[in-house]
């Protein structure tokens, strides 16, 4: 058995370079970002220092600034240097970790997104894995019952679902069980009025609060994984392979879930990384519906504030987010499909 | 095929509505009608919002804007998608790859955030939103198109035609543009909810030409009003643009996939 | 093992229906072996799929099937799926593309093994390995996932995994399939001696006599959803009766005499160096005799 070791080895490899590919188109990507993030304040017309500062125009900050403050804000951001020299030291103040300072929140956008990105992260974290249990599942029992009274009214209900936009769903949600039977809280991450005496309770009061835009933001998910489950659990099932387990003497449940499911996943798990992107949208929604101190919210703060500094630190970090998630579906995928070795990334 | 009628009769009276707008609304959306937060009675179907707009007429002047959004963005993404996705796949080689890594990257990109900030350079209007939902559109057409593209140039008699010598354009214009024309379409129907979905979502966090009431905007304002929860006007303010969007984009899913199956044999077993 | 009596198959769509098998009877001795010949359209994947119970859902059936004296057609759906890859095993068509992609060769070996015998983890390994050496794999195949393997091996996997448990009657639907003359004359010698030594009942369909005449004591040839011809396998390979298969033996003369004389001394050479010709010598003899004749163009 020694030589199947060394070809369990070769495996691992080839998933290693696998992901490592994978890792350079993000890396790439982080970098167009970088560039957008640099280019936009500077290259459009109008004064660049305007747009840095969030003031709308040079009356604007005149007023606002003193000219000592102006220069040395101009120096900070190297506004009188030229675009080489400025993108260079956007670059090593990046690299020391240096976001830049909000002029509205007025403190450092380290220290907000330290403080909002975690609450975004449990946010989309729980609603990614909601949306992906809840639609597999949906989608394998449609496939079961193909064309039955049930896939039907699944298939009905799940696309008029996907039809509601997450804003109003959520409105409707908190309207029906924070309102009407006061099930749970109408805004906020955790009650700040509270000293929890344990560390249990602190827990359930955080997810308490989680429930119900965790829920609005996997539902506008849930659609696209249930009818994704179902195609590929439809396709997989008419596959030989699993006319063959059945010929084999596996029961349904069997050929279902052991042999059909596995294989129909894959697509799922890549479709749920492509939808990232559009997730991190849905996440502004109903942070900003539900009051929910993250990252959406933060965005539209600083956006109704101009507040520039912000608004790039977080689509950069919120892109760091996306990337992460991506490079951790990307490792369920490679242990699902044993085939990656041989498609190129 | 119950799906497809029902779609497209919505739609048609969608449409219809946009049309006649000033006809069918009592008053101008933007004209203080009445008292503040009045309920539905006679003379406001659907009472007033917090300034005295009467909001019936808000909700029949709003189809035009979401009608607008779903064909630019329909538009758009046919357009640019279709032709980058059929240069991709038609000419392949290097101007394939580097078209469809830039469509890689630009769908790795989170899409709103990065709105967000073009945003806050440019004044909320009709037409920056319109420009925004057309530059966002075009990626998943460009994908899917390039690798429909990519199927039928394997057919055997695509080959025989490119074979007895056939131009490049005349292969575009002969076969390919008929056997993508109703994939484009199917497209365009689901872009087109996408685009209303879209539009409303930027309406929704106050990205929204202020002047120009939309259903997405109506939501803003509903959502704004810090007692709507707590009162009757979520039944006469909240809800109504919210089941008016929900209902178009349900009728344009509903056509887009019937369309789809009617056109893709392959899918028929599958419903 | 296997009788059927009267089986008459027809499959309804939309508002035509059209007769697949008709009026068939057949017995199968245990431990015996029965070769299944006839053009596509025959009835040949009709009658397997009766034969496993999973007829499609448009199929209609009617007549009797016994399988070891239990009257199939009396069981449940569930019931009758129960007894499949024990009591009744199949070797599928498509066997290149029967294993599943994401599992490797011993994962579902071991599964296959642990469900029709019970046994633990490490039994059904070395059960399984030592079934792959018998179509001449190894162990080391045990890792590989199906895309690892050629398509060659794949089929050869499958005729281990079907046969590892040991199953009562082994149905071959075209096994040895596109398999080149040395790796088929493998496989073909694997079934023989678990038909003639491991008491398995043995079923091959195909449509090539040499397979058929290597494995089988006994023919049945099939035309347009009936039986036609049913007997001893040399003779009804020799002295066929029936118009049809007189025709189907000549046609196979024409364009398959060039395809024996190529493969002959290979075949021959192997025997020579009794790589596989002694498990039953005298059959073997029997069939090669056969061919011979078919050769010559009798």
């Amino acid at each position: 058995m020694s030589c199947s070791c060394e070809k369990g080895s070769v495996r691992l490899r080839r998933q290693l370079a696998y992901l490592a590919g994978r890792a350079g188109e993000y890396a790439i990507t982080l970098l167009v970002i970088l560039a957008i993030n640099f280019a936009l304040p500077r290259l459009l017309p109008g004064d660049s220092f305007a747009y840095i500062t969030g003031s709308t125009s040079s009356a604007d900050y005149a007023g606002a600034l003193d000219a000592h403050s102006q220069k040395v804000l101009r120096a900070y951001y190297g506004l009188d240097l030229s675009l080489q020299e400025q993108f260079v030291l956007y670059l090593s103040q990046l690299a020391v970790g240096d976001l830049g300072y909000s002029h509205f929140f007025k403190v450092s956008v380290n220290q907000l997104i330290a403080e909002r990105l975690p609450w975004s992260m449990l946010l989309v974290v729980t609603g990614v894995f909601v949306a992906l249990v809840v639609g597999v599942a949906l989608g394998v029992l449609s496939a079961w019952r193909r064309s039955g009274n049930m896939d039907r009214g699944l298939w009905a209900l799940l696309t008029a679902l996907r039809s509601v936009p997450s804003f109003f769903l959520g409105s409707l949600l908190l309207l029906i069980f924070s309102v009407h039977w006061n099930l749970f809280p109408l805004f906020g991450a955790r009650d700040m009025t509270l000293i929890y005496p344990t560390a249990l309770e602190r827990m359930e009061d955080i997810l308490h609060h989680l429930t119900l835009p965790a829920l609005t933001l996997a539902m506008g998910e849930v659609t696209g994984k249930y009818l994704l489950t179902r195609a590929a659990m439809l396709d997989t099932l008419r596959e030989e392979y699993i006319m063959f387990s059945r010929a084999r003497g596996f029961s349904d449940t069997a050929v279902m879930f052991r042999h059909a499911l596995p294989n129909a996943l894959i697509p799922v798990i890549t479709h749920t990384g492509m939808r990232l992107g559009v997730m991190m949208g849905g996440m502004i929604f109903v942070e900003s519906l539900f009051g929910y101190p993250g990252m959406g919210k933060l965005f539209v703060d600083a956006m109704s504030a101009r507040d520039l500094q912000v608004l790039q630190s977080g689509f950069l970090m919120t892109s760091v987010v996306m990337v992460v998630m991506n490079l951790a579906l990307d490792l369920v995928y490679v242990r699902l499909d044993p085939r990656v070795e041989v498609t190129k990334p | 095929m119950k799906a497809l009628h029902a779609g497209l009769l919505v739609i048609f009276l969608v449409f219809l509505v946009a049309i006649f707008a000033p006809l069918l609304a009592p008053f101008s959306p933007e004209s203080l009608a009445g008292k503040p937060l009045q309920s539905p009675d006679k003379v406001h179907w659907l009472g007033t919002d917090r300034i005295g707009q009467d909001i019936f007429s808000q909700l029949v002047f709003g189809s035009r804007v979401s009608l607008l959004a779903g064909a630019a963005a329909a538009v758009g993404a046919t357009l640019i998608g279709g032709s980058l996705g059929m240069a991709a796949g038609f000419f392949g080689g290097r101007l394939d790859r580097v078209l469809m890594r830039g469509v890689d990257i630009f769908i790795a990109i989170p899409h709103l955030p990065f709105m967000l900030l073009l945003a806050a350079h440019f004044p909320p209007s009709l037409a920056t939103t319109l420009t925004v939902l057309i530059l966002f559109s075009w990626a998943g057409e460009a994908r899917l198109i390039r690798s429909q593209v990519l199927s039928l140039r394997q057919r055997e008699y695509m080959e025989a035609a490119r074979m007895a010598g056939a131009g490049k354009l005349y292969l575009i214009q002969r076969y390919l543009l008929p056997e993508l024309a109703p994939l484009l379409l199917t497209q365009a129907v689901l872009r087109c909810g996408w685009g209303v979905l879209a539009e409303a979502g930027l309406a929704f966090i106050g990205l929204g030409d202020p002047t120009q009431k939309s259903w997405g905007l109506m939501l803003h304002y509903a959502l704004d009003y810090q007692g709507i929860y707590f009162t009757t006007a979520w039944q006469w303010w909240l809800a109504p643009p919210g089941l008016c969007i929900s209902i178009l984009i349900l009728a344009l899913t509903w056509t887009g996939f019937a369309m789809e199956e009617r056109w893709n044999p392959t899918l028929k077993e599958g419903r | 093992m296997l009788k059927i009596k009267n089986l008459t198959v027809n499959y309804s769509g939309g508002n035509q229906t059209t007769l697949a098998l008709c009026g068939v009877s057949l017995t199968l001795e245990p431990g015996g072996s029965l070769g299944i010949m006839g053009e596509s359209g025959a009835g040949k994947t009709t009658l397997v799929q009766a034969i496993i119970g999973l007829l499609g859902a448009s199929a209609r059936r009617e007549g009797t099937i016994y399988i070891a004296g239990q009257n199939q057609v009396e069981l449940s759906c569930a019931e009758w799926r129960r007894q499949l890859g024990k009591k009744i095993a199949l070797i599928p068509q498509a066997s290149q593309q029967v294993l599943n992609p994401v599992r490797t060769v011993g994962h579902q070996m071991v599964e296959h093994i642990r469900l029709h015998s019970g046994a633990d983890r490490t039994t059904s390994l070395t059960l399984a390995a030592s079934s792959l050496r018998e179509v001449g794999l190894n162990e080391e195949h045990l890792q590989r996932y199906p895309h690892q393997l050629s398509g060659g091996q794949r089929q050869r996997a499958v005729v281990a995994l079907v046969c590892s448990v040991s199953p009562d009657l082994i149905i071959a639907d075209e096994a040895t399939h596109a398999l080149d003359v040395a790796t088929q004359e493998q496989v073909l010698a694997y079934l023989q001696k678990k038909n003639c030594h491991g008491g398995a009942t043995l079923m091959v369909i195909g449509h090539n006599p040499q397979v058929i005449g290597r494995l089988c004591r006994q023919v049945a040839v099939f035309n347009q959803g009936l039986m036609v011809e049913w007997g001893d396998t040399a003779q009804v390979l020799i002295n066929p009766r029936h118009p049809f298969t007189q025709a189907m033996m000549a046609a196979y003369r024409s364009t398959g005499e060039r395809l024996v004389r190529m493969t002959q001394p290979v075949a021959v050479d192997l025997q020579r160096e009794g790589k596989y010709g002694n498990i039953d010598s005298g059959e073997a003899v029997q069939n090669f005799s056969s061919r011979t004749a078919i050769l010559a163009g009798s």
